[in-house]
C-alpha cells in the first residue's frame, strides 16, 4: 500500500525544537534550530476570583513544534466576602485549587493550540509545577479559568460578587521550542511491501517517546484508550498520572482521530526504545522526546508514504493479429482497488480492437493492432490508471522467436552494433541469447558481447551465459555475419594470409564453426541458432553431428528485409 | 562465431573449432595419421559439402547464391561438369597454387580440389580465418587466382 520516502534530519544540524513537522510535501524535513522569535510569553491577569482571562493570543507556530509550556507565577488572595474580608486567603498558582465539591480544579491556566494543549491543574496528587511538552502548530491562546471559589459563600456567581480579590504579579506563561542535539533516522525495513519503517534515534541517553505526526492529520501523542474524547476536541486526560512531560506534568493532550493515526503494529507509540518498527500508513513526521544529560531533547524525521500504484499486466505481450489477450490489473503492494473502466489505444489510429466493458475485473480481448490497454480504477479512494502495451506482429514469419517484436527489435539493435555498413576491418560480430518464457510466451534476448570480437569471429561459447531471468528458459542463440554474401572480408578475418576471401553460404549461413558449437558446446547444443548478414537470416537446429548436414538444406533461411522494413514494425 | 581467440594464427586453433574441423576432414584422414604428403584429400564429407554448395550456386536461382557465383567468379556450367578432383597430378598443382600464398603452411599440403567446367576450387578445412575456411578459385592452369571465399 505504500511506498516510502524517507527525509532524515541532518547528523550534521541535530535537529531542535521548534521541530515543526514538513509542510504536507513529500520528503521534506525539518531542521531548523529554534529562533528566539519562538519564545512566546504571556501574562494571565486577573483581578478577582469571578474573572474568566482569555483566550489570549499569544504564540503562533507555523510548522509542528515540540515546546516546552510552563506556566508560573502565583496570586495572593485577598478574602472579597465574608467575616474575613480584606485578609488574606493564601496564595494560588496556575494549577488553581482542587475541589473536593467539584472534583476539578478551579481557578487554574491553559494553553491550547488547535493541534493540542495543556492545562495546569491541580489534584490531590499532582501541585506542580506546571510544566508540559508538548507538539503545537497554528495560533496559541491562553487563559485562567475563573476561581478558586469559596464554597462556603455565595460568590463568583450571578450578582453576587466575587470571593476573592487578586494581588500579586499573577500567572505567566511560556512556551518554547526544545533544543536537541540528537538525531533520528528511518529505513524502509521491508523493502518488498515498503510499509514497515525502522526508526532509530541516535545521541540520547533515553527516550521518553515517540510520536507520529502525519501531515495531514494530528498529534498523537499517544494511544487513546476506550472513552476518549471525540475527534478534532481537545481533552484532558485527568485521569492519569505522570504524564507525558518530564517535570510532572499530569495532563495528556489527545487530538484528532486517533482511528486514523493508530497504525496495525504501533510498536513506536509509548516506545521507550531507541530502535522501533513502525507500520506507516500515511505521510507525516516521526517525532522523538529525549533526554541527553539530563535535558529534554527532540529530533524528527519525515516518511513520504506514496500510494499504493495500480498495475497492469498483459498476458501474453505480443502476438498475431486476433490474438486473445488478457489484462489484469493488480497494485503494487496489493491494496484493494476497485475497477472503473478500459480504454484501448491504438499506436495508429483508428484501431480495430475493442475495448473491455467499464469494471471488468480482468479484460480478455482479441488485439488486432499494436497498441497501449489502459485501466483506470480506484486505489486507497484515488483514481489511478496504469498501461499494458501489446505489440501486434507484422510481417510474420512463420518463427516465434523472429515473429516476436522485442527480438526483432534486439535483432536490429545486435546488426546495428555490428558496423555492417562501416569499413569492413571495423565490423564486429554481434552475439546474443534469447529466454523464453513458457507460461505465456514471452521473449527476453539479452546482448551478450565479450572482448574478442572480430568481424569474423566472437567468444561467445568460450564465456558462461547470463543467468535466465525467473521464469524464463534458454530458447536460442544468435550473432552477426556483419557481410553481404559474396561481399570482401576484411583483411584481419585471415590474419597472415595474403589472400582476400570473399564472405560465402558455403554451410548454408552458419560457419562450419557455428555448426560445431551447436553440436559439441553446451548449452548450445541444445537449442537453436541464428545467424543474421545482410542478406538474410538463418535458423540451424542443434545436434546435427553428421557435418555432410552443414549445408543450405538443414537450414531455414529468410530474406532479412522483414526486419528493416518499417512497414514491418 | 568461432571458438579460437583472435590472436591465434592459422594452424593454431585449438578447441572445438578444431573438432569441428576434424569432423570436417574425417577422422580418418590418412596423411592426417601418418603424416604423408598427399595433394588429394580423400573424397569425404569436406569434399563432397564443397562440392554440393558449388551444385547449389550452380543451379540456384536465388539471389544469395547467384550473388555469390558472380562475385567468385564462378561459371555456369552442367551439374555433371561439377566433379571431385582425383588426379593426383592436378591436386599437387593445386595444392601448391594454393599454399604459396599462405604465410603457414601444413606439412602435408592435402587438398579438396573440386573442378567446375573451366575452374577448380580449391580449399584445405585447416586453412582458417575467424569462424571459416578459405578457399580459392583458379583457372585451368592454376596460374590464376580468380577469387577466393571464405565460409
Amino acid at each position: 500500500m505504500l511506498a516510502l520516502l524517507v527525509a532524515a534530519c541532518s547528523d550534521r544540524a541535530p535537529l531542535t525544537a521548534p521541530r515543526a513537522a514538513a509542510p504536507p510535501s513529500p520528503s521534506v524535513s525539518s531542521g531548523d534550530p529554534p529562533e528566539p522569535s519562538n519564545v512566546f510569553h504571556v501574562d494571565l491577569v486577573a483581578a478577582t476570583s469571578a474573572d474568566n482571562v482569555g483566550p489570549i493570543d499569544f504564540a503562533q507556530y507555523s510548522r509542528r513544534t515540540l515546546v516546552q509550556v510552563s506556566i508560573s507565577g502565583t496570586y495572593e488572595m485577598i478574602w472579597n466576602v465574608g467575616g474575613g474580608y480584606g485578609t488574606s486567603a493564601g496564595t494560588t498558582d496556575p494549577g488553581g485549587w482542587w475541589s473536593y465539591l467539584y472534583y476539578d480544579c478551579m481557578g487554574n491556566a491553559w494553553v491550547r493550540f488547535a493541534s493540542g494543549g495543556y492545562e495546569a491543574c491541580r489534584t490531590p496528587s499532582n501541585n506542580g509545577p506546571w510544566i508540559d511538552t508538548i507538539v503545537v502548530q497554528g495560533i496559541g491562546q491562553a487563559g485562567k479559568y475563573p476561581g478558586p471559589h469559596a464554597s462556603n459563600y455565595y460568590c463568583d456567581t450571578g450578582d453576587f460578587p466575587a470571593c476573592y480579590r487578586f494581588a500579586g504579579l499573577g500567572f505567566r506563561v511560556t512556551i518554547q521550542p526544545i533544543a536537541t542535539d540528537i538525531s533520528v533516522s528511518a529505513e524502509q525495513a521491508d523493502g518488498l511491501s515498503g510499509r514497515t519503517v525502522t526508526f532509530t534515534v541516535t545521541g540520547a541517553d533515553t527516550v521518553q517517546r515517540w510520536e507520529f505526526v502525519p501531515d495531514d492529520g494530528a498529534i498523537m501523542a499517544d494511544r487513546v484508550g476506550p472513552g476518549s474524547q471525540a475527534p478534532g476536541r481537545v481533552s484532558l486526560d485527568r485521569a492519569s498520572s505522570g504524564g507525558l512531560g518530564t517535570r510532572g506534568s499530569t495532563a495528556r493532550v489527545v487530538v484528532g482521530d486517533s482511528r486514523a493515526l493508530l497504525t496495525d503494529t504501533p510498536e513506536c507509540i509509548g516506545s521507550t526504545a531507541k530502535t522501533c518498527v513502525e507500520t506507516v500508513t500515511q505521510s507525516g513526521t516521526m517525532y522523538v522526546l529525549a533526554t541527553v544529560a539530563g535535558v529534554d531533547q527532540q529530533a524528527s524525521v519525515h516518511v513520504s508514504v506514496q500510494p499504493d500504484t495500480l498495475l497492469l499486466r498483459a498476458s501474453p505481450t505480443w502476438g498475431y493479429a486476433g490474438t486473445t489477450i488478457t489484462f489484469t490489473p493488480s497494485t503494487a503492494l496489493g491494496s484493494p482497488f476497485q475497477v472503473d473502466h478500459w480504454t484501448w489505444i491504438p499506436d495508429v489510429a483508428p484501431g480495430a480492437t475493442l475495448s473491455c466493458p467499464n469494471g471488468d475485473i480482468v479484460c480478455t480481448v482479441a488485439v488486432q493492432e499494436t497498441g497501449t490497454m489502459r485501466v483506470f480504477a480506484v486505489v486507497e479512494g484515488k483514481l489511478q490508471s496504469a498501461d499494458a502495451r501489446v505489440r501486434i506482429v507484422k510481417c510474420p514469419q512463420g518463427d516465434s522467436m523472429l515473429d516476436n517484436p522485442a527480438n526483432r527489435d534486439s535483432l536490429r539493435n545486435r546488426w546495428a552494433m555490428s558496423n555492417a555498413s562501416g569499413p569492413d576491418s571495423l565490423r564486429l560480430e554481434r552475439p546474443s541469447v534469447t529466454f523464453r518464457r513458457p507460461s505465456d510466451g514471452d521473449y527476453i534476448t539479452i546482448p551478450v558481447d565479450w572482448p574478442g570480437e572480430t568481424p569474423c569471429s566472437n567468444p561467445l561459447s568460450q564465456h558462461p551465459l547470463p543467468a535466465a531471468p525467473p521464469g524464463y528458459v534458454l530458447d536460442s542463440w544468435q550473432h552477426s555475419h556483419p557481410f553481404s554474401p559474396g561481399e570482401m572480408l576484411p583483411e584481419n578475418c585471415f590474419p597472415g594470409d595474403t589472400l582476400r576471401y570473399r564472405y560465402s553460404t558455403r554451410h548454408g549461413g552458419p560457419s562450419p564453426n557455428d555448426w560445431g558449437i551447436s553440436v559439441g558446446v553446451a548449452p548450445f547444443n541444445t537449442v537453436p541458432g541464428y545467424i543474421q548478414d545482410k542478406k538474410n537470416i538463418y535458423k540451424f537446429l542443434p545436434g546435427i553431428a553428421d557435418s555432410t548436414k552443414w549445408n543450405s538444406k538443414n537450414v531455414r533461411r529468410w530474406k532479412r528485409k522483414f526486419l528493416d522494413d518499417p512497414n514491418c514494425q | 562465431m568461432t571458438f579460437a581467440i583472435g590472436s591465434l594464427r592459422m594452424w593454431q586453433r585449438i578447441g572445438v573449432f578444431s573438432l569441428a574441423v576434424a569432423i570436417l576432414a574425417g577422422a580418418t584422414h590418412p596423411a592426417a595419421r601418418s603424416g604423408q604428403s598427399t595433394a588429394c584429400r580423400p573424397v569425404d564429407a569436406f569434399t563432397t559439402g564443397l562440392r554440393d554448395f558449388l551444385v547449389q550456386l550452380d543451379t540456384s536461382s536465388d539471389s544469395t547464391d547467384t550473388d555469390q557465383r558472380t562475385a567468385f567468379g564462378l561459371p555456369v556450367v552442367p551439374v555433371t561438369a561439377i566433379t571431385i578432383e582425383t588426379d593426383s597430378l592436378v591436386c599437387e598443382r593445386a595444392a601448391t597454387a594454393y599454399y604459396s600464398r599462405l604465410q603457414n603452411r601444413p606439412s602435408d599440403q592435402a587438398v579438396a580440389v573440386v573442378r567446375m567446367g573451366s575452374v577448380y576450387v580449391v580449399g584445405d578445412p585447416r586453412v582458417t580465418g575467424g569462424e571459416f575456411v578459405g578457399y580459392a578459385v583458379f583457372d585451368s592452369t592454376f596460374t590464376v587466382n580468380v577469387s577466393n571465399f571464405a565460409g
